[in-house]
C-alpha cells in the first residue's frame, strides 16, 4: 500500500470528467471525453499510467464518459457512463484490446450517475436525465428495473454501502432527494426537499456507525447532512459554501469531515469540518480548471484523490492542506477611546481545539469580552464583577453579564454613601466606595473624580473633629518638639513677644480680607481681647469648629498657630488702639512669668519683623499646603460646576453632601443660590424616583440653611379620611361631618382593623396607615 | 484598576475575529465566521443588536469603522476574498462599495487618518496590499501593491497623519497641509514593513527584521507630533516588538522586544494617547503595557476573561 505523504500530481493528457478508485485504493480510473485511463499509485509518491481503454477514435460518443466508476468488490470490473446514454462495462481481465464487457444503452438522454452495489458487483445502478433510473444485471447485461423519479433529471444515484437494499437518489429540480428501496420498483421510501436549485451529489457516508447519513450538495451553495431513517429524514447540518456544489465526499473515519468540490469559480478542493461550518478545515489549490472528481483513499483517510478539467490527476496529502484556521485571528482586539478595552476571544482553550479540529469536544463558542480601565494607583482594588457562563447549547454560549436594571441614577443614589462618621468610615474609604459605584456603573470620569476628592482632602477632612490637631504640621521652630500643643503655643508666643518687645500681641480683627488670602479653607479667627478672654489671647489663630459643633469641648485641641499673611499685622496696628490696657500674652499668665513681668511699651512698627520670622520658621512645606488647597478648592469648585452644567446634578450634590458630612470645615465656594439650585434639583429627581430614604439623608447632611429647613417645615395637617377636610381643632379626631351618612364607618387601621381615635399615621404616597403603635410595630417588622 | 464591566452575547453562531467600537465608544461591531457582522449600541453596560449585516460569503476577519466625520460608515474583510464598505443611511446599513480583486482571503482593513480623506488600506493572504481611495460619488480607485509579503499579509496599520516633531517645531507655511501618508503591514515572511506613497505609487521605505514566525499584527502608535514614531508588532514567535523611530536621528528604526509570552500573541492595540499598548495573548489574556520613563515597558494590568484583573 503506497503511504503517501506529500502531494503527487500528474497530468493525463486532457480534460477528466471523473475518477473512481478500485477496491484497495491503490488504482485510479479517469475518464474524460476520450478518456479512460487506469493510475497506479506507487509507493514512490507516483502515480504511473498502467492501462488505457481508450483506443483510437472508434468508439465513438460511447466513449465519452460522465462518469467513472470500479467495483468495489471485483478488481477488474469498470463500468462508465456516456453522455449519450450509454453505459459501457469493461473487464480489465479480458484478453486482448477489447476489454469492453458490455454496452448498455437503455437510457436516452446522458446517463450522469452510476453506482455498482457494494456487495453484489454485477448489480448496476444508473441515473440519467431521462428521469429515470436503471437497475442492471451485468450478467444478464440487460437492465432488470427502472425507476421513475417523477420529478425530473437524475442527477446522482447511489447504494448505500450498508443498508444492502437501499440507494439514494437526487434530481435535477432539487428539491426531492429520494431514498429506494430497489425491490420496489413502483415507489420511493420516502422522499424529502433537499435543497433550492439542482442536488448534484449526494454521498453514503462510508463509516458504518455513521450509515444513515447522507451529506448532499447543489446550486444554492449548501452542502446538507441528512440523517434518513425509516420514517422521516432530517437535516443534521449544514455547511454554507461560497459556489454550487458538485462533488461531496465524505472523508473514511472522520464522522465530521467531508471534502467538496466546486462546478465553476472556485478549482480548489475544500475538506469541511461539519463543527466549524463557516471556513474550510482544509483546501487544496492545486487545479487550475474545474476540479471535476474527488475520491477519498477508502483504507487512508490522509490521502485525496482529485481530478480536473486541466487534465491533472492530483494525489493530496492531508499534511500538505492549506489550512485557514491556522491563519485565524480568533481574537479580537481594540482600545476604545473612553478607556475601554475590547476583547473578543473564544471560551474555550485555544491551542488544545485547534490542534485537534477531529478531537471531541463541545463546540464553544465565542463571547466578547469588554474591560474598562480606570487608574487607581491608591489601593489598586478591583471591584468585584460577577459574571456568569453559561454553555449551555452546542450553538451558542449564553453570557449573563451582570446588568443593572435600575438606571445609572437609581442606583448610584442607593449606593453611594454619604455619611461618613455614620458608616463609620474615613474620607478615603467613602471616596472610594462611591468610586467603585460609578465604575460599575461605566462613569469612570466620575469615578476618578472621587478619588481625585479622596486624594485632595483625605488629610483635611476626618473622621473625627478632635484630629484637626493634625491638620497642620507644628512649627518644626518650636524649640521642644515634645511639648503638646499648648506649650508650644506659649513658646511661640512668648519668643515672639521676646523679640517684638511688644506683649500686645492679643488683639486682631478678622476680616473678609483675610478669609480669602487663606482660601477659606480654615476659617482661622483670631480673637479680640476686649474680653480678656485668656484663652483666645494666647492665640495667633485656631480652627473654628464647624457648624454644628460646640466649641467649648474640643477648643484647646484646635489651638494651633498657623502662619499666615501680612494683613494680620496692618490689622494689628489698627486695633492697638483699641486695646487701651496693656495685657499679657500668655494664656496662661502664671505659666509666663517673663511675658507678664516685663511691660513694654508697644511698637507696632517691628512687626514686619516676625512675621519674616515667622515665615522663616516655619516650613515652607506649610505654606505650599495653605496654598494647595486653596487651588483645590477651587479646582473642585470648578469641577462640580462643570459636571452640573454637563447635567449631573447627582455627582455635585453627593460631593458637598458627603463632605459636608464630616465634622469638617472644608467649605466650596459656591454661591449658596447655585448649591441650592443642585440640591433642589437632585432632591426632586430623588422623589421622582420614590428614593425617599435618600431624600431625606441629602436635606438632613445639607449644610444649606434653605435646604436643611425641608425637613424641619412639617406642618402637620389632620385631615377626615372620608371627606379630606380640615379636622376641627376642638376634636382632632372627628370630622365635622361625622353624622354625615358616608362619615358613619369609623377610620380604621390597616392593620388591627380596629377603629382608630387618635392619631392616624399613614403614608403619603400609598396612604396605607393605621395607629401609631401598629405602624411602628409594622415599619420593624417589614424592615 | 482594571475590571471586565460588560460581555456581550453576540448570538454569532460561529467565532468572533473582531470587535471594535467606534470613535466614540457607543457602537460595537464585531464580524465572525459566521459571515455577519453585527452592530451593537452599547450603554450603560447593556447592549442592544441594532443591525446585522450580511453580504460575505465567507468568514469576515476584520473591520474598521471610519471617522465619523464620514458619516457612519464600516469597511470590512473576509475570507471570501471581498472588502465590504458599508454605511448606514437612516438607521439602514447598506453596501457601499465592494471590492473584489484580491486573489485571496483579505486578512485586514485599515482606513487612513481622516485627514488624508477617505482611504482604505486592505491585506491580503495573496501577499497584496491594496490602498482603496474615495472620490466623490462613491467612485473607488484601487492602488495594488503586489508581494507586499510572501506567504500572505496579516496586518495593516497606518501612521498618524501628523507630522513627526511638529508639535515641537511647528511646520513652516508651505508645509502646513503636509501630512503623513504612510502604513506599516505585517505579514507571514516575518517581516514588517512601512509603507509610503511618493507620486501616487507605494514604496516599501522600511524593512522590520526582526520577528522569526509570521508576524500576526501590527500597529502604528497614534501621536501628538511627538518626533518620536511608534510601531508595535507581534509574532508566532510569542514576541512583541516595539519599533521607535526618531525623525531627527536619522529616521532608523530601533526595535526593542517588550516581552516574550507563553503563547502566541494575537493583537496589538494602541491607546488613543498611544501610551498604553494592549496585548491580547494565549488563553484569552489581555496584558496591558506602559512605557516607563528610562524606555523600559511595564506590565500595568493582566487580565484573563472571566477572572479578575490584577494590577501590578
Amino acid at each position: 500500500m503506497a503511504l503517501a505523504k506529500y502531494t503527487t500530481s500528474v497530468n493525463v493528457g486532457s480534460a477528466i470528467n471523473a475518477l473512481s478508485l478500485c477496491q484497495n485504493s491503490n488504482k485510479i480510473v479517469v475518464a474524460g471525453r476520450a478518456l479512460l485511463k487506469i493510475y497506479e499509485a506507487e509507493p514512490q509518491n507516483q502515480l504511473k499510467e498502467i492501462a488505457n481503454l481508450h483506443m483510437g477514435r472508434k468508439q465513438g460518443l460511447n466513449m465519452s464518459s460522465s462518469d467513472v466508476v470500479w467495483s468495489s468488490k471485483d478488481e477488474n470490473l469498470i463500468a462508465t457512463a456516456a453522455t449519450n446514454g450509454a453505459i459501457v462495462v469493461w473487464d480489465l481481465n479480458a484478453v486482448g484490446r477489447n476489454k469492453q464487457l458490455a454496452v448498455l444503452s437503455d437510457h436516452r438522454r446522458t446517463v450522469t450517475k452510476i453506482s455498482i452495489h457494494p456487495k453484489e458487483s454485477t448489480r448496476l445502478l444508473s441515473g440519467s436525465q431521462d428521469c429515470t433510473m436503471r437497475m442492471f444485471d451485468l450478467r444478464k447485461k440487460e437492465s432488470t428495473g427502472m425507476f421513475q423519479s417523477k420529478a425530473d433529471g437524475v442527477r446522482s444515484v447511489e447504494f448505500s454501502p450498508f443498508h444492502y437494499f437501499m440507494f439514494a437518489a437526487s434530481f435535477d429540480n432539487g428539491s426531492v432527494q429520494q431514498i429506494w428501496d430497489y425491490r420496489q420498483s413502483k415507489t420511493y421510501l420516502s422522499q424529502f426537499l433537499a435543497h433550492k436549485g439542482s442536488v448534484y451529489t449526494l454521498n453514503w457516508h462510508p463509516d458504518e456507525d455513521e450509515r444513515n447519513k447522507i451529506a448532499t450538495g447543489g446550486r444554492d451553495n449548501i452542502v446538507k447532512v441528512w440523517e434518513t431513517g425509516t420514517s422521516h429524514n432530517k437535516q443534521i447540518s449544514n455547511i454554507p459554501t461560497s459556489t454550487s456544489v458538485s462533488a461531496v465526499r465524505w472523508r473514511p473515519s472522520h464522522k465530521d469531515q467531508l471534502a467538496t468540490v466546486s462546478m465553476m469559480l472556485d478549482f480548489s478542493v475544500n475538506v469541511w469540518d461539519l463543527r466549524r461550518r463557516f471556513v474550510p478545515y482544509a483546501y487544496f489549490e492545486e487545479h487550475n480548471d474545474v476540479t471535476t472528481g474527488i475520491a477519498w483513499k477508502q483504507n487512508d483517510p490522509e490521502v485525496l484523490f482529485s481530478c480536473s478539467k486541466d487534465g491533472t490527476l492530483v494525489m493530496h496529502a492531508m499534511q500538505d492542506a492549506i489550512q485557514p484556521w491556522k491563519k485565524i485571528k480568533t481574537r479580537g482586539l481594540d482600545v476604545g477611546s473612553r478607556g475601554l478595552v475590547l476583547f473578543a476571544g473564544e471560551d474555550s482553550n485555544i491551542p488544545a481545539r485547534a490542534q485537534s479540529p477531529t478531537g471531541s469536544g463541545q463546540n464553544k463558542l465565542p463571547g466578547l469580552f469588554g474591560w474598562g480601565v480606570g487608574n487607581n494607583n491608591s489601593t489598586l482594588k478591583t471591584h468585584d464583577s460577577t459574571q456568569e457562563i453559561n454553555q449551555t447549547s452546542q450553538t451558542m454560549d449564553e453570557i449573563i453579564s451582570e446588568t443593572f436594571v435600575d438606571d445609572g441614577f437609581v442606583y448610584a443614589a442607593k449606593h453611594y454613601l454619604l455619611n461618613g462618621p455614620e458608616n463609620d468610615m474615613s474620607f478615603r474609604k467613602l471616596c472610594e466606595h462611591n468610586s467603585n459605584v460609578a465604575a460599575k456603573l461605566g462613569e469612570f470620569s466620575v469615578s476618578r473624580v472621587w478619588l481625585i476628592l479622596a486624594e485632595f482632602y483625605n488629610s483635611v477632612v476626618l473622621l473625627k473633629q478632635k484630629m484637626t490637631s493634625n491638620f497642620f504640621p507644628v512649627p518644626k521652630t518650636c524649640s521642644d518638639a515634645t511639648l503638646d500643643g499648648t506649650k508650644r503655643t506659649e513658646n511661640e508666643t512668648k519668643r515672639n513677644s521676646d523679640e517684638v518687645s511688644s506683649p500686645h500681641v492679643q488683639s486682631v480683627d478678622p476680616d473678609s480680607e483675610f478669609q480669602s488670602d487663606e482660601g477659606r479653607l480654615e476659617q482661622l479667627h483670631l480673637f479680640r481681647d476686649e474680653d480678656l478672654d485668656n484663652e483666645a489671647i494666647a492665640l495667633f489663630g485656631h480652627i473654628d469648629a464647624p457648624s454644628g459643633m460646640t466649641n467649648d469641648s474640643e477648643a484647646p485641641k484646635q489651638k494651633i498657630i498657623t502662619p499666615h499673611g501680612g494683613r494680620w499685622y496692618e490689622t494689628q496696628t489698627s486695633t492697638q488702639d483699641s486695646s487701651s490696657p496693656p495685657t499679657p500674652t500668655s494664656m496662661d499668665q502664671n505659666s509666663d512669668p517673663l511675658a507678664t513681668g516685663k511691660k513694654l511699651s508697644v511698637k507696632p512698627s517691628v512687626w514686619p519683623l516676625p512675621l519674616d520670622d515667622i515665615r522663616n520658621q516655619t516650613t515652607v512645606e506649610e505654606l505650599r499646603f495653605v496654598h494647595f488647597y486653596h487651588h483645590v478648592n477651587v479646582t473642585i469648585f470648578t469641577l462640580t460646576r462643570y459636571l452640573a452644567e454637563s447635567g449631573d446634578v447627582q455627582t455635585p450634590v453627593s460631593i458637598l453632601v458627603a463632605i459636608s458630612s464630616y465634622p469638617t470645615n472644608v467649605t466650596l465656594e459656591i454661591p449658596e443660590a447655585e448649591a441650592e439650585h443642585w440640591f433642589n434639583s437632585y432632591l426632586d429627581l430623588l422623589f421622582k424616583h420614590e428614593l425617599f430614604v435618600q431624600h431625606a439623608e441629602v436635606i438632613k447632611l445639607s449644610r444649606l440653611p434653605s435646604i436643611r429647613m425641608l425637613s424641619s417645615s412639617s406642618t402637620i395637617h389632620t385631615s377626615c379620611k372620608v371627606c379630606q377636610r380640615r379636622m376641627p381643632n376642638s376634636c382632632s379626631w372627628s370630622c365635622d361631618h361625622r353624622s354625615k351618612p358616608d362619615h358613619k364607618s369609623p377610620v380604621l387601621c390597616f392593620l388591627c382593623k380596629k377603629v382608630v381615635k387618635t392619631l392616624y399615621l399613614y403614608c403619603q404616597t400609598c396612604s396605607f396607615g393605621g395607629h401609631l403603635q401598629c405602624m411602628q410595630s409594622w415599619t420593624k417588622l417589614s424592615k | 484598576m482594571v475590571s471586565v464591566i460588560n460581555t456581550v452575547d453576540t448570538l454569532h453562531e460561529d467565532m468572533i475575529h473582531d470587535a471594535q467600537m467606534d470613535y466614540y465608544g457607543l457602537q460595537l461591531a464585531t464580524c465572525s465566521s459566521d459571515r455577519t457582522i453585527r452592530i451593537f449600541e452599547v450603554k450603560n453596560g447593556t447592549q442592544r443588536l441594532l443591525s446585522t449585516l450580511q453580504g460575505h460569503d465567507g468568514p469576515v476577519w476584520q473591520i474598521a469603522w471610519a471617522h465619523p466625520k464620514y458619516d457612519k460608515m464600516l469597511a470590512s474583510c473576509s475570507y471570501d476574498r471581498k472588502v465590504i464598505i458599508w454605511k448606514e443611511q437612516e438607521g439602514q446599513w447598506n453596501k457601499l462599495h465592494e471590492y473584489n480583486d484580491h486573489d485571496s482571503s483579505v486578512n485586514s482593513v485599515c482606513w487612513a487618518p481622516h485627514e488624508l480623506g477617505l482611504m482604505l488600506a486592505c491585506g491580503s493572504s495573496d501577499g497584496s496590499v491594496s490602498v482603496l481611495k474615495h472620490h466623490g460619488d462613491n467612485q473607488w480607485d484601487a492602488t495594488k501593491i503586489n508581494n507586499a509579503h510572501t506567504g500572505g499579509c496579516n496586518a495593516v496599520s497606518w501612521a498618524p497623519a501628523v507630522v513627526p516633531g511638529s508639535l515641537i517645531e511647528p511646520p513652516s507655511q508651505n508645509q502646513q497641509n503636509n501630512f503623513v501618508k504612510k502604513f506599516v503591514s505585517a505579514g507571514c515572511d516575518n517581516l514588517v514593513k512601512v509603507w509610503c506613497e511618493k507620486d501616487g505609487r507605494w514604496e516599501e521605505e522600511q524593512k522590520l527584521q526582526a520577528h522569526t514566525d509570521w508576524v500576526r499584527d501590527c500597529a502604528w502608535a497614534p501621536s501628538v507630533g511627538l518626533p518620536q514614531s511608534k510601531i508595535a508588532s507581534c509574532s508566532q514567535d510569542r514576541r512583541v516588538i516595539i519599533w521607535t523611530c526618531d525623525e531627527s536621528t536619522g529616521g532608523q528604526w530601533n526595535s526593542k522586544t517588550l516581552n516574550e509570552f507563553d503563547d502566541v500573541v494575537w493583537h496589538v492595540s494602541w491607546s488613543l494617547t498611544g501610551d498604553i499598548l494592549a496585548v491580547s495573548g494565549g488563553n484569552n489574556k489581555v496584558s496591558l503595557w506602559k512605557e516607563k520613563l528610562d524606555g523600559d515597558w511595564s506590565i500595568v494590568s493582566d487580565i484573563k476573561k472571566g477572572q479578575q484583573g490584577s494590577t501590578e
